[in-house]
């Protein structure tokens, strides 16, 4: 055993690595990282669940609902403001004004320093990344989204 | 004159030696690279039916709890399929008057007794594709919370 990593010379204190071999494992290793890449890296965001309605939760936690609307329009209703604001798409309902969003979520924090909560509550054909894209902007402004509408 | 560099001077056998060692440094950076950012980028998943979850920032948390996975055609919990599809829609005699799947809650109602237990009763991680309609969602977490699963956290892709 001993004798395959030293030179046939006897007397010879050096001897010499497979190089080789190494590179095949490194090669195998290299193999199974890149193969691995097909698994997603996931985050996790905590979604309270708001049963009971989206009126009777947002009243337990602050009056603000978020809700999305199938044309792409976002209807922000709290104690703070009578009356409903309303954040129309900017190109004929193909996308959503989350610049707008973040404005008026930040207007209504100056309002409501308390305000610490909302529901967000969606149109059933309204898609999730969507729904997930506006918690996310939701969330910077408020610490706890509930998704409610069930 | 580019071609000429290229060639050994004076290489007039036809052996030609590799400079194992460099690529062997070059192998060893690589798989530093991928090793590190394997470990930084987020909890690694493979979802056990075909979904894209949305991106988003989310907390790195390494729990285990029951996974339910929202495909357009199946949704699975804890790896197996419970109750099957059409274009992210539950069959109509699968939905009970409260919005929820009664095979799904079915299988939650099994799976509660072993489920990892959260601040508020067992958790439930949710990992839907980012095409699903809300309509699904709800359904999935409604069917999540009469069973008792009010610790839910939603799974996405993490971004960059």
């Amino acid at each position: 055993m001993k004798k395959g990593y030293i030179k046939h010379n006897e007397h010879e204190q050096d001897f010499e690595l497979n190089i080789a071999s190494i590179i095949d494992c490194f090669v195998v290793l290299i193999a199974f990282v890149l193969i691995s890449t097909s698994f997603f890296s996931i985050g996790i965001i905590d979604a309270e669940v708001a049963s009971g309605g989206a009126t009777e939760s947002a009243e337990q936690v602050g009056g603000l609902v978020i809700e999305l609307k199938a044309d792409h329009t976002i209807l922000v209703r709290s104690d703070a403001s009578a009356q409903e604001v309303r954040i129309t798409s900017r190109d004929a309902g193909k996308t959503w004004d989350f610049d707008r969003l973040t404005g008026t979520l930040q207007a209504l924090k100056v309002k409501m320093p308390e305000l610490h909560s909302a529901i967000l509550v969606a149109d059933n054909s309204v898609a999730y990344r969507d729904v997930m894209a506006s918690m996310e902007v939701a969330k910077g402004q408020v610490p706890s989204v509930n998704l409610g509408g069930f | 004159m580019l071609k000429k560099s290229f060639l050994p001077t004076a290489a007039r056998s036809e052996q030609m030696a590799l400079q194992i060692t460099s690529m062997a440094d070059i192998f060893v950076i690589i798989l530093v690279f991928l090793l590190k950012s394997y470990s930084v980028e987020g909890l690694p998943y493979e979802p056990t039916v075909p979904l894209s979850p949305p991106v988003a920032k989310g907390r790195i948390e390494k729990t285990d709890a029951t996974k339910v996975e929202i495909s357009s055609r199946v949704v699975a919990l804890g790896g197996q399929p419970v109750s099957s599809m059409k274009d992210f829609k539950f069959a109509k005699s699968d939905m009970d008057s409260d919005g929820a799947s009664q095979t799904l809650r079915k299988a939650l109602a099994r799976m509660r007794p072993k489920a990892v237990g959260g601040s508020k009763g067992p958790r439930l991680i949710v990992l839907a594709d980012e095409g699903a309609p809300y309509e699904t969602i709800k359904a999935v977490l409604a069917s999540a919370a009469s069973e008792g699963f009010l610790d839910i956290q939603l799974a996405v892709s993490h971004a960059q």
